[in-house]
C-alpha cells in the first residue's frame, strides 16, 4: 500500500511565486492481494572482464567470479537471471535462465571458465543487457527488471553511452560498482542515476561477494514495478524542478514522460518498489502569483501504476499555495524543505571540492570542502562527516575552517564522491 | 542506385550528375520510374556536416522498401523519406522514385505541392508500366517531404511517415498528423482514441501515393500540408514508421534523440553519425520494419 505525505509552508507573501515542497511517498507489505504487485525477478549480472581485471594476480576477477556465483546461489527459483562477460565486446556467458538448481550449476560452470583480457565498452554490454530484457518482457510482461554492472576501469573509447542509456531507462534499473580505484566517479553515476540504481566503490576486491548480496537482498525485495510519479501543475505553470531527496539524490526534471494526453500532467519513472520502502521528492513549482488571501493547488502529486492516462492513484498529496501578508507565516521554511535544500548543497560542496582538488585548485578546494564539513555538522551527516574527515583536518566544524590532507588514499576521496548523493532522513 | 556509366554507388541521388565520374543521371527528369534497383539493404547520404539520412532494411523484413532524398537549393534544405507498403506491387520502386521525383521538383525551385504532384505521377506510371499481379494493389508508398529555410519549415505529407522538430530542452514538436484510420475516425467523431484502436483495421493508412483508386471520383488522395518556425536551434527529423513506432512517447523521444547528438557532437560528420545512431537503437529495438531517419540541424 502507497502513501503520500507533503511537507511544506504553503503561505508565501506578496507576489511571490515559488512553491516548494517534500512529498514523502511510503508503501507498506500489501494486505490482501490489491493488483499492486509484479512479477517475478529478472536479474542480469555485467561483469567487467577487461585486462585489467586479471592483474594483480586476478584477485579482482576471482572474487567477481565469486560475487556472481554467490548472487546467483540467493535467487529465489522464480527468478530469472543472466549474466554478460564485458570488454571492448560483450558476450553473454549465461542466456536468460530461470533459477532452477540445475541451471544455477551450469551458471556457475560458465562463470568459472571466464579469463580476462581487452577493453571496457560499457555501452555494448548495456545493449546486450537490454536486448535481454527486452526478450523476457515480451515474453512474460510485467517482472521486475534490474541489473548489476561491475567495472574496474572507465570506458575507453568514444562510445554511444548517452544513447544507450536512453534507451535503456524505462525497461531495466541498474546498479553500478567500481572496484578500485581506476574507474570514474562520475561515468558510473551517470549511468547508474539515468537506470535509477545506486552507485558505489569497492575498495578492495575482497568486499564484492558482500557488496552484491546487499544489491540483491533489495532486488529481492522489490514487489512492484513501473511505478510512476505523476505531477499536475494547475494551466500555465512551470516546474523548476523535480528531485528525488531521499534515500538518494536524483534529479528527474528532465526524465519526465509525457503524460500524454493533457499536457499539465507529467509522469516521473521511479522504478520499483519493495513493501516498505519510503522515498522523499522536493518539487519546486512556479505559479502565478495570486491575490493576497487566495488559496491554489499549486501540484497535485500521484503514484500511479504504468503510463495511463487514466491509472488509478495509488497515493495522492496535494502541493497548497496560499498568499498572506502575515509576515510571521511566510517567514516560516519549512523544516524537512531547509533540510533537504540542505543535503544538496552539501552533495554539491563536496562534489565540486573534490573536483576543485583534482584540478590542482587548492583555495577552491578548501572552500568547498570546508562548506560541506559545517554542512554536515549542521544537518547531522555523521557518515559524511567521517569520510570528510579522510581528506581534509578539521580545524573548526561550525566555521567550516579545514586544511587539505596531503596524502590521501584515492579510494577515500572516491568514496566520499560516489556517497555524496546520499542522504540522511530527518528522525 | 548506381551510376549508368561507370557504376559507381557514390550518388547523390538528386544532383544530376554522378559524383564519381560526372556523368549524367539519367532518371531525373522528366520523372520516370526507377527500374529495379541496386541491392540497398542499408542506404546512407551525408550531403552536410548538418544534413544526413540512413536507411536500414532492419531485422524482420527481406528487402528494404523505405528511401530517402536529400538536396540543397541555395539556402534552402530539401528532405524526402518514403515508405512503400509493403502489400502493394514494386513497393522499393514507388518510394525510390516517388522520394526522388520529389526531391528534384523542389531542387528545381517547385513548391511541395508540386513535388506531391511530381510523386503522385511518378507512381502512376509505375503502376501503368506492367502488369499487377493479382492480389495485389498498385505501387503504394508514403511521403513526408519537408523544405526548410533557416527556421522556417514547410511540409507535405501522405501516410504515416512523420517529421518532428526537437530542440534543447521540449518534448519533440510533432509536425505531422498520421493520415491513419484511427485518426480519420477519431477526426469524424465517430469513435474515441481508444475505441478505434481497438479496431482490426486500427493499423491501416488511408492516404497514400498510389494505391487502390482513391474516394470515388478523385484520381490521387489529397496531401496535407504544414509549417513551422522553430523558436529556438534544434533538429529537424524525418522518419518512417519502422522508426517511430519504437519512440511514440515525445518527451522519450527527444530524451533518445538529444543523448544521440550528445554521443554524436565531435563526430566530423554529426548528421550522420547521429543518423547511424537513431537506426541502431531502432535495429535494437526489435528492427520488426525497414527503417529509415533523415535529420537536419537548424541553427
Amino acid at each position: 500500500m502507497f502513501t503520500a505525505k507533503v511537507f511544506q509552508n504553503a503561505h508565501l507573501p506578496r507576489g511571490a511565486d515559488e512553491v516548494h515542497a517534500i512529498v514523502s511517498v511510503s508503501t507498506t507489505s500489501e494486505t490482501k492481494g490489491t493488483a499492486t504487485s509484479s512479477g517475478p525477478l529478472v536479474f542480469g549480472l555485467m561483469i567487467d572482464c577487461s585486462g585489467s581485471m586479471g592483474e594483480e594476480g586476478g584477485e579482482r576477477l576471482r572474487h567477481a567470479k565469486t560475487g556472481v556465483t554467490e548472487a546467483i546461489a540467493a535467487l529465489r527459483d522464480d527468478c530469472i537471471f543472466f549474466v554478460i562477460a564485458g570488454c571492448e565486446r560483450a558476450e553473454l556467458i549465461v542466456p536468460p535462465t530461470l533459477a532452477l538448481a540445475a541451471h544455477r550449476e551450469t551458471a556457475r560452470e560458465m562463470v568459472r571458465g571466464l579469463c580476462a583480457g581487452g577493453g571496457t565498452h560499457l555501452s555494448r554490454w548495456l545493449e546486450l543487457a537490454l536486448e535481454q530484457f527486452r526478450r523476457v518482457r515480451e515474453a512474460t510482461p510485467n517482472v521486475i527488471c534490474e541489473a548489476l554492472l561491475l567495472t574496474d576501469g572507465k570506458n575507453d573509447r568514444l562510445d554511444a553511452l548517452e544513447t544507450t542509456l536512453a534507451e535503456c531507462e524505462g525497461v531495466f534499473q541498474c546498479h553500478a560498482r567500481g572496484v578500485g580505484v581506476d574507474w570514474q566517479v562520475d561515468e558510473l553515476r551517470r549511468l547508474a542515476q539515468r537506470l535509477l540504481g545506486t552507485v558505489d566503490i569497492i575498495p578492495e576486491p575482497q568486499l564484492i561477494a558482500e557488496d552484491f548480496r546487499g544489491i540483491l537482498g533489495q532486488a529481492l525485495g522489490r514487489t512492484v514495478t513501473d511505478v510512476r510519479l505523476r505531477l499536475w501543475c494547475p494551466q500555465g505553470a512551470a516546474v523548476l524542478f523535480c528531485r528525488q531527496v531521499s534515500p538518494e539524490l536524483l534529479d528527474l526534471t528532465g526524465q519526465s514522460i509525457s503524460g500524454a494526453p493533457n499536457p499539465q500532467l507529467r509522469d516521473f519513472d521511479t522504478g520499483s518498489w519493495s513493501g516498505s520502502d519510503t522515498r522523499d521528492y522536493h518539487f519546486a513549482i512556479r505559479v502565478k502569483p495570486g491575490q493576497l488571501g487566495q488559496k491554489m493547488l499549486a501540484g497535485r502529486v500521484s503514484l500511479v501504476l504504468g503510463g495511463a492516462a487514466d491509472a488509478k492513484p495509488l497515493a495522492e498529496a496535494q502541493v497548497l499555495a496560499i498568499w498572506t501578508d502575515d509576515e510571521e507565516r511566510t517567514a516560516v521554511i519549512d523544516r524537512t524543505v531547509a533540510h533537504y535544500t540542505g543535503q544538496g548543497e552539501l552533495a554539491q560542496a563536496i562534489q565540486e571540492g573534490l573536483a576543485a582538488r583534482q584540478s590542482g585548485d587548492a583555495d577552491a578546494a578548501t572552500r568547498k570542502l570546508g562548506r560541506a564539513v559545517q554542512l554536515a555538522a549542521e544537518l547531522g551527516n555523521e557518515g559524511t562527516t567521517k569520510l570528510l574527515r579522510r581528506v581534509v583536518d578539521i580545524v573548526d566544524e561550525r566555521e567550516g575552517t579545514v586544511k587539505l590532507r596531503r596524502d590521501i588514499d584515492q579510494a577515500d576521496a572516491m568514496a566520499l564522491d560516489t556517497r555524496s548523493t546520499r542522504t540522511r532522513r530527518l528522525a | 542506385m548506381s551510376c549508368a556509366l561507370c557504376e559507381s554507388t557514390a550518388l547523390r541521388p538528386v544532383t544530376n550528375f554522378c559524383e564519381e565520374c560526372g556523368a549524367p543521371l539519367r532518371v531525373l527528369a522528366p520523372a520516370e520510374p526507377r527500374p529495379s534497383a541496386a541491392p540497398r539493404d542499408h542506404l546512407e547520404i551525408s550531403l552536410e556536416p548538418a544534413l544526413a539520412a540512413v536507411s536500414d532494411r532492419g531485422l524482420r523484413h527481406a528487402h528494404n522498401e523505405d528511401f530517402a532524398c536529400l538536396d540543397r537549393i541555395r539556402d534552402r534544405a530539401v528532405l524526402v523519406v518514403c515508405d512503400g507498403v509493403s502489400h502493394s506491387h514494386r513497393p522499393a520502386e514507388a518510394a525510390e522514385s516517388a522520394a526522388i521525383a520529389s526531391a528534384s521538383t523542389l531542387a528545381g525551385g517547385g513548391d511541395l505541392a508540386a513535388a506531391i504532384a511530381a510523386a503522385q505521377e511518378v507512381v502512376q506510371r509505375l503502376a501503368a508500366s506492367g502488369e499487377i499481379p493479382p492480389g495485389m494493389d498498385p505501387p503504394e508508398s508514403t511521403i513526408v517531404a519537408g523544405l526548410v529555410h533557416g527556421r522556417e519549415i514547410s511540409l507535405a505529407w501522405l501516410g504515416d511517415s512523420r517529421a518532428y522538430f526537437i530542440s534543447a530542452s521540449d518534448p519533440a514538436v510533432s509536425l505531422t498528423r498520421d493520415h491513419s484510420w484511427v485518426n480519420r475516425e477519431v477526426d469524424a467523431g465517430r469513435a474515441t482514441e481508444e475505441e478505434a484502436y481497438r479496431q482490426p483495421e486500427a493499423g491501416s493508412i488511408v492516404r497514400t501515393l498510389g494505391g487502390p483508386p482513391a474516394e470515388p471520383g478523385t484520381l490521387v488522395d489529397p496531401p496535407s500540408f504544414a509549417s513551422f518556425s522553430a523558436p529556438e536551434p534544434g533538429w529537424l527529423l524525418l522518419c518512417t514508421d519502422g522508426w517511430w513506432t519504437y519512440h511514440s512517447d515525445a518527451a522519450l523521444l527527444a530524451r533518445l534523440f538529444r543523448a544521440a547528438v550528445r554521443d554524436t557532437a565531435h563526430s566530423a560528420s554529426p548528421a550522420l553519425a547521429l543518423a547511424r545512431l537513431l537506426v541502431d537503437a531502432a535495429r535494437r529495438a526489435g528492427g520488426r520494419d525497414n527503417i529509415t531517419v533523415a535529420v537536419l540541424h537548424i541553427s
